[in-house]
């Protein structure tokens, strides 16, 4: 991989559905929408733990096992996602070297406002 | 019972075993839209994401506090070994910070270890969240 080297996940829908079954059993606010508006939330939003399982899906199908043995990830989560919206998975490579090839990581909606983002780290000499 | 918010820094949690079986398997469905993970009829010994560990460490906090009021913020990783179906492991936990930032904001830091059965590290995690008081 090289500098500027883009890779993606095709396009995920967040429904109640998904949401449910990763976040429950139980009631919270991702899985009931009163138990979200008790917060001041407009209703269910999908847990951001979602999006770290997208991103580090991305990575594996690129990265192979590798990935799975020493990767690093970081991700600040920017921004809500509600049953609904469509979430686009990317990655670009930003730095190769010292051993590391390192990526901004990045989850977006169908606005293209980001949602998730951060930086991976996979260890070259894994590859 | 107490708010997570009120837990001091360096308090321990755990150590907690729990298995990838049928739960951790509903989870990764949720988030496996093209069976990369997981193929039906075939989740026996299947390689999973590690991440999905993370979802577990909610164990530990509630078996002392209520997660009312965090805001999950900012999620580290760092993967050690593959995770499959089936595999048991141990998990502890630690409050490793606490600070207010400088527009007033509380943030807590809490770092999980998941160790397999021969006590090699899977994952470590290293989650941030905004303390709503």
């Amino acid at each position: 991989m090289k500098i500027g080297d883009v890779i993606s996940l095709k396009e995920r829908v967040i429904t109640q559905e998904k949401m449910s079954a990763y976040s429950g059993p139980g009631k919270n606010i991702h899985t009931d929408d009163e138990e979200a508006r008790k917060v001041g939330l407009p209703g269910t939003i999908a847990q951001g733990l979602m999006f770290v399982n997208y991103i580090s899906e991305m990575l594996a199908r690129t990265f192979g096992g590798k990935w799975l043995e020493g990767g690093e990830l970081t991700v600040s989560f920017r921004k809500i996602v509600r049953p609904g919206d469509t979430i686009r998975t990317l990655g670009k490579v930003k730095n190769v070297g010292n051993g590391k090839i390192t990526l901004n990581v990045w989850c977006e909606n169908e606005k293209e406002e980001i949602v998730v983002e951060g930086e991976a780290i996979v260890e070259e000499n894994n590859l | 019972m107490k708010k997570f918010s009120e837990a001091d820094i360096g308090e321990e949690f755990g150590p907690i075993e729990i298995q990838i079986g049928d739960d951790a398997i509903r989870r990764i469905k949720a988030v496996d839209d093209e069976n990369f993970w997981l193929n039906e009829g075939t989740e026996t010994k299947s390689v999973i994401d590690p991440a999905i560990l993370v979802q577990y460490s909610n164990i530990l906090k509630t078996t002392k506090y209520s997660l009312e009021g965090l805001v999950h913020v900012n999620q580290k990783i760092r993967i050690h070994k593959a995770v499959r179906v089936g595999d048991k492991f141990t998990m502890t936990g630690k409050v490793t910070s606490k600070y207010t930032s400088r527009t007033g904001k509380i943030f807590l830091e809490f770092e999980c270890i998941f160790m397999d059965e021969g006590d090699n590290v899977v994952l470590e995690s290293k989650e941030t969240y905004l303390l709503k008081l």
